[in-house]
């Protein structure tokens, strides 16, 4: 049974003329343990599936499964318990920045848990060892590079030992070095801990390294969803140009877009 | 024809825009003040019935923001209640003076400073001070993600956020708006004692005799009010930031405009109110 099902989702910002469409009908399904890469140019619409994939927007249409529970429309104390199932890596990493690494990493364990200050703190100093922040810890996150705030939000992510991680651009901002460290904890909490992992990106170098499956956006509708294989050999020339890095990627449909860059690089 | 109908249309159109701009801001704005209130009422369960669901951390929280609140925001209040007491005697001894009741001039700045003074200006210091920091630290927390961090872990940001902030300023603003009770007065004695003719215990005893439990008992819950009007504006205006850094900066804006607006209306209300039920003979 697959642990995150999408069925038909629809997402539409405003109403009559100034509605927006950014999902129309995306459909796919995550099996439990592997990982999976939401791809597309920006604007696709892969940071707004990932917010209704998380509840923190609702679907205007279609359903939304996680471990078998429909979160679409679901109230908040019913959401608050399935969101117990999984964390979330935000772009920036979304620490507290009034709280300590350690204390942002405890936040998710003290409130969830029933431990007791002593049991908490040696937890938050697994998780801590777990992303390599140990002597971190007692640091605001102010004082600790871009890196390493993603390594801290990735640790509370995981402070709970969730089913799934959802990762919005968690190479956004990061030198390589730094990228492929993520990259390396992603395949990490697969293979050590079975986590499912949700990675929304559009660094192909990430893709090749992460992605068992992969979901393809452009402008709000799946036009890819297979392995890296499938990804790799497509003739679709959108999918060929964002995979190439092309100028004319995704949306290089629009000759008006194209006449632009082409200025820009004459 | 065509011309005619367009003739005939221009000044209905005219009239059009402004008039469905006008229906549109009115929607809006009772669309904001119904969402405050129902951050009121949020916050009120989680200030009261969130301790018992043990999803709030009270104890770590609110102690700093008091110490923010009030501590912080002491030697200012005092500066700006003693100014408008000394003040106060300056603009008005000189015409009580004329009508030989220059005795009167301490009762004038009791009554004065109790009532009305004391709680608005704490309130007016506490609007730019604290609401603008309550707008901007939380608005921040919302584009940098931190708020949505927060729901995604099942920890409430109106009971995380929201309510730590609330009883911090509706225990401090009262506390604030008792020493500004005090030092008001004491800038009025010091004007009144140094550059007028009046006796410095002549002048503490007619304070005293002045002195009514329900003017203060007013003035208190003035302030708590007051406390909780700034709350939940600035907070408001916290949640709703749009667009980045910039949204910040409007937002505070918007919220420390709208607490001085807010408090203006509020103090009108309950001073008609108390001046109905004890003031007026």
């Amino acid at each position: 049974m697959s642990i995150i099902k999408v069925e038909n989702v629809h997402k539409t910002f405003g109403s009559g003329d100034r509605a927006v469409k950014v999902l129309q009908g995306v459909d796919f399904t995550v099996e439990k343990g592997e990982t999976l890469c939401i791809l597309g140019g920006s604007g696709g619409g892969k940071s707004t599936l990932l917010k209704v994939m998380i509840g923190a927007h609702d679907a205007t249409e279609g359903h939304v499964f996680i471990d078998g529970d429909d979160i679409v429309g679901m109230r908040e104390k019913d959401l608050n318990k399935v969101r117990r199932k999984f964390g979330v890596l935000f772009q920036s990493g979304a620490l507290l920045n009034s709280m300590t690494v350690g204390q942002n990493v405890g936040l998710p364990i003290g409130f969830h848990t029933k431990q007791a200050a002593e049991t908490i703190d040696i937890m938050v100093k697994v998780k801590l060892e777990q992303v390599g922040l140990l002597d971190a810890k007692d640091r605001l996150p102010a004082e600790i590079s871009g890196g390493m705030q993603k390594r801290a939000g990735l640790a509370r992510a995981v402070a709970l030992d969730p089913k799934i991680v959802f990762y919005d651009e968690p190479s956004a901002g990061l030198d390589p070095i730094a990228t492929a460290v993520i990259d390396e904890l992603i395949n990490d909490f697969k293979t050590k801990m079975g986590m499912t992992n949700v990675v929304v990106t559009h660094v192909m170098e990430s893709v090749r390294r992460i992605a068992d499956k992969i979901v393809m956006l452009d402008k709000g509708k799946v036009i890819l969803y297979g392995t890296l294989d499938d990804l790799l050999n497509s003739t679709d020339p959108k999918i060929v140009n964002f995979v190439n890095g092309e100028i004319d990627g995704q949306g290089g449909d629009d000759e008006a877009q194209r006449r632009f860059v082409s200025d820009l690089l004459m | 024809m065509n011309r005619v109908a367009h003739v005939l249309m221009a000044p209905i159109a005219a009239l059009g825009k402004p008039f469905v701009d006008l229906v549109t801001g009115a929607k809006e704005s009772i669309e904001a003040l119904a969402r405050v209130f129902l951050l009121f009422w949020q916050t009120c369960y989680w200030t009261f019935f969130g301790p018992f669901t043990g999803k709030t951390r009270f104890r770590q929280l609110v102690f700093p923001l008091m110490q923010q609140i009030g501590v912080r925001s002491f030697f200012i209040v005092c500066l700006v209640s003693f100014l408008v007491g000394f003040i106060l005697i300056l603009n008005t001894a000189d015409q009580l003076k004329q009508y030989g009741a220059l005795s009167k001039a301490p009762t004038m700045i009791c009554i004065a400073v109790v009532r009305e003074l004391g709680p608005l200006m704490t309130a007016i210091v506490l609007s730019g001070r604290v609401g603008a920091a309550f707008t901007a630290g939380l608005g921040s927390m919302v584009i940098n993600e931190e708020v949505l961090a927060l729901e995604t872990m099942g920890v409430n940001p109106v009971g995380y956020l929201v309510a730590p902030r609330f009883i911090s300023i509706c225990i401090m603003l009262p506390c604030l708006t008792m020493f500004s009770y005090l030092v008001g007065n004491l800038g009025g004695l010091v004007a009144g004692t140094t550059m007028y003719d009046i006796g410095f215990w002549s002048y503490l005893t007619t304070t005293r005799d002045s002195f009514d439990l329900i003017d203060m008992g007013a003035g208190l819950i003035k302030s708590l009010v007051f406390g909780a009007t700034i709350c939940m504006v600035a907070c408001y205006n916290a949640f709703s930031v749009r667009g980045g850094p910039e949204g910040v900066g409007r937002n505070t804006m918007v919220a420390v405009v709208m607490c001085l607006l807010s408090i203006i209306v509020a103090d009108a209300l309950i001073t008609a109110i108390v001046a109905n039920f004890f003031w007026i003979t």
